[in-house]
């Protein structure tokens, strides 16, 4: 097996609060790997050093073998490396259809194109009625993402990441804020769209977590605690003890 | 003239009563951006708002000290009632429009004063007290920009006072870093705005009463003045008032050599630096990234 | 488009091109004003409207573009007019790829004092730099001259119809560019900027190539509005790039609406036709227009546009209404 994803030894602090102190993640081809971790353990500050929103303050990031560290948010974007945000980050005067169109566009390495008109490419607007179905929203179709649903939009959210076809997909907090049919749903989308790439995912949700995840990193006060399986990570004493009487009974 | 060091210590004495009075405009402008987020672009608009309601006042009552008196608290009041009325609705809507609205704001100022006070400059005459040199090391230095000098230093040291001693001063100086937080403290937050605001405005328009003088009174002034004022902001970093002090007296320095020496290129040159600073530094010398 | 919308463009169009055969000279000449200042405008609109981004100092290309035409014809020889203003846009489009560099990493406020900063600059330069552009006493004297088309014989420009019909001419063809754009990816590039600048580059957009794009394409346009202007006018001052031009476009794209393609269109027939309808009643004409503005700010922040589909809207739904109630009387 592979590895496609790797942090090694990352350090972050911002001014003064260390909020990462050398976590260690290997994530490998093709499999469901979770993140857990209470809250302020680090999570969505790893996601966003990985995905390039700013740089460690020490360590490095290896994508696909390559050190990706420096490397701006788009271009690894571009390359795959691809993540969904907890807190809903979409544009909100677009239709989710010209949301998913973005996404779409830009995957097709169609982003500053002066010369066709959009709404021409009839193979992007096949590929986007496709990806609705897919997500459920084929009826919000022309909706201003701002007006949708809560679970709707956080459908959007996932969409415009899966529309990347990325070959390692981050999701950040998913199904955050859902109705347990929503949840369901949303972990239906997410194993399907999942097959054939690499997952690496953020939850809250034990369920879900154990609906999904191959293996577990357990966070804690920005260390890695434990990285194993579902069952190893069940049984380890330290992660009992830091999830004392929490999501673990639930 | 000659360049030796009495001309040399005068220009260095322009730059630093120069210095004085852009900040006096600059700390409001810098204090409210900090806190509220808005740039306001009418914020020189004030400055020349003071100056003609102080001249206005000189006019009519022939004493100096009240016009001194009256006009900040005039500016103040406008600024009050702006911020109110034309900031306030548009807090939700967006940093762009309350920008923009500060356009409009700063042409309508304009208008009203060419309209009341017509388009030429108005002149204004030096109190008894206050007219006639000093020697000093060596030079002749009018008493009044002397007064401007210290006067300004003495309001910016009640300001500082203020800011630091009382416990007004600590919620704005919190509420300009942290706005958010001081509003879930729950401190009555547009009070707080309007108040800032005005305070402000309010110093800007007795920058204007006592620029007067030196500086001359006519509908140009705002956007002669706000340049300068802009690149004070900008260069020592939005939000800063150790910043706004030092850019200051930098550009205050560099436009007094400036005009002297390189009549040509001042203007371009403090732009030029301006430019400088926000591509490179966009926080300014002491501000924080935001 | 809707049929609806057609109809009424075509209509516009129509009443556009026909100026000449119901305005008389003074209003033709207006008229044309309200064209190259549509195209300032919209040039803005782009940058503003569909990008997000307010600039304070877009009166920088404009007025480069209008010295570029001006000098242009006063120092080539034979130099023609459509050659003239092909240069302007082109000088102002490197002007405006050279300022992008810097443009392309600020935003927000910063963004719009950065372009002060650049349109003040180039202001002091144009008022310094008297050998070329005779600082603030202008420069004139440079004549317009003719248009030769092959076979057709030469169009004097210096009739208004004829200088109105090219003023027509290059805005209307330019404004199909700018609709064009937006109808490609490159305009939902540029939307994208406007509505999560953040999320764009996480789905793999270079933002700031997208933004060097539309700041220069955004040049350009002024640019070429700025060589229309030097044409009518026959008189290039520093006023073509100080603040207070750059602030008047941004007036005039507000009132307008900066939503909607027309929306420069309308906001420089407004302040063209109302500011000299209104001056001729008072001195104080631009204090009004500056009420104006901030009311709508204040309460029509979509401009004029936006108050026009209100109001079709409203009648739209009050015979949406007036069917309906007859149907049920019917019934």
């Amino acid at each position: 097996m592979s590895v496609v994803l790797e942090a090694r030894n990352i350090k972050h602090s911002f001014s003064g609060l260390h909020v990462l102190m050398g976590v260690n993640l290997s994530v490998e081809r093709g499999e469901r790997h979770a993140i857990l971790g209470p809250n302020g353990a680090g999570k969505t500050t790893l996601f966003n050093l990985i995905t390039g929103g700013f740089k460690p303050s020490s360590g490095e990031i290896f994508f696909e073998k390559m050190n990706v560290t420096k490397k701006s948010i788009h271009e690894r974007a571009r390359e795959g490396l691809v993540r969904s945000f907890q807190i809903t980050n979409i544009f909100p005067k677009l239709t989710a259809f010209e949301t998913l169109r973005a996404s779409v566009l830009s995957r097709r390495n169609v982003r500053l194109n002066f010369l066709r008109h959009v709404n021409r490419m009839s193979a992007v607007k096949e590929e986007v009625e496709s990806l609705l179905e897919r997500l459920g929203l084929q009826d919000q179709r022309d909706v201003p993402a701002g007006e949708l649903a809560y679970g709707q939009q956080r459908a959007l959210e996932v969409g415009l990441a899966l529309a990347l076809s990325p070959k390692v997909l981050l999701l950040d907090e998913p199904t955050a804020g859902m109705t347990k049919d929503e949840t369901e749903k949303m972990v239906e989308l997410i194993i399907r769209a999942t097959q054939n790439i690499t997952l690496v995912i953020i939850e809250h949700d034990m369920n879900v977590v154990f609906m999904l995840a191959d293996r577990i990193s357990v966070l804690h006060f920005g260390r890695v605690l434990i990285c194993g399986t579902q069952q190893e990570v069940r049984s380890n004493p330290s992660v009992q003890e830091a999830y004392l009487g929490e999501e673990i009974e639930s | 003239m000659q360049l030796d060091f009495a001309t040399l210590l005068i220009i260095c004495l322009h730059g630093l009563v120069y210095g004085v009075l852009i900040f006096l405009v600059a700390s409001g402008l810098s204090i409210v951006f900090g806190m509220m987020g808005v740039l306001n672009l009418a914020h020189a608009s004030f400055y020349m708002f003071g100056a003609y309601i102080g001249v206005s006042v000189l006019q009519l009552s022939g004493n100096f000290w009240l016009s001194l008196v009256i006009a900040p608290i005039l500016t103040a009041g406008a600024g009050s009632l702006s911020q109110h009325f034309l900031l306030k609705p548009l807090r939700h809507a967006g940093h762009l429009f309350e920008l923009i609205i500060t356009v409009g704001l700063s042409f309508v100022i304009l208008e009203i004063v060419k309209w009341v006070w017509g388009t030429e400059p108005v002149p204004v005459s030096l109190p008894e007290a206050l007219s006639g040199a000093v020697q000093i090391l060596g030079s002749t230095y009018p008493v009044y920009r002397l007064f401007v000098f210290f006067f300004g230093l003495a309001v910016l040291a009640v300001l500082a006072l203020i800011l630091y001693k009382t416990s007004l001063g600590m919620i704005v100086r919190a509420a300009i870093t942290h706005p958010a937080m001081v509003s879930a403290l729950g401190t009555n937050t547009p009070l707080v705005f309007n108040l800032v605001f005005s305070l402000g405005t309010g110093l800007a328009g007795l920058a204007g009463v006592i620029a007067g003088p030196i500086l001359g009174i006519y509908p140009g002034m705002a956007l002669t003045v706000g340049m300068d004022v802009f690149v004070v902001v900008v260069v020592g970093g939005l939000g800063s008032l150790m910043g706004a002090i030092f850019a200051s007296f930098i550009i205050g320095e560099l436009q007094s050599f400036g005009v002297f020496f390189f009549p040509e290129f001042s203007i371009i040159l403090i732009f030029l630096l301006m430019a400088v600073v926000l591509s490179i530094r966009p926080q300014g010398l002491f501000g924080e990234k935001g | 488009m809707k049929k609806s919308g057609i109809t009424f463009l075509l209509i516009i169009i129509v009443l556009i091109f026909c100026v000449p055969w119901y305005m008389g000279i003074i209003k033709m000449r207006l008229m044309t004003e309200v064209l190259y200042y549509g195209l300032f405008a919209v040039s803005l609109g782009l940058v503003t409207g569909y990008g997000g981004k307010v600039s304070f100092g877009h009166a920088a290309y404009f007025g480069i573009g209008a010295y570029t035409t001006a000098l242009a014809l006063l120092h080539i020889q034979n130099m023609g007019v459509i050659s003239a203003l092909i240069l302007s846009g082109l000088v102002a489009g490197i002007l405006g790829a050279f300022f992008s560099i810097f443009l392309v990493r600020v935003s927000g406020t910063y963004y719009a004092m950065l372009t002060m900063a650049f349109g003040q600059l180039l202001y002091g330069v144009a008022l310094k730099w008297r050998s070329v552009t005779r600082g603030d006493d202008g420069l004139g004297g440079f004549t317009v001259p003719p248009i030769d088309i092959p076979f057709l014989g030469s169009i004097e420009l210096i009739k208004t119809s004829n200088l109105y019909w090219f003023t027509m001419a290059v805005v209307g063809l330019l404004y199909l560019v700018v609709w064009h754009i937006t109808r490609t990816s490159l305009g939902v590039s540029i939307i994208l900027l406007r509505e999560n600048e953040d999320r764009a580059k996480f789905i793999g957009h270079n933002t700031s190539s997208t933004k060097f794009m539309l700041f220069t394409i955004s040049s350009v346009l002024a640019g070429v509005s700025g060589g229309l202007f030097a044409l009518f006018q026959g008189f290039v001052s520093t006023g073509s790039l100080d603040i207070v031009k750059s602030l008047d476009c941004v007036i005039m794209l507000m009132i307008g609406g900066m939503n909607h393609l027309l929306g420069p269109l309308a906001g420089s027939l407004f302040i063209v036709f109302v500011g000299d309808w209104l001056s001729h009643l008072t001195h104080a004409w631009e204090f009004y227009i500056g009420i104006v503005f901030i009311a709508m700010m204040l309460f029509f922040r979509g401009g004029l546009v936006s108050i026009i589909q209100g109001l079709v809207n409203n009648l739209k739904a009050i015979r949406v209404r007036n069917v309906r109630i007859q149907e049920q009387v019917k019934s």
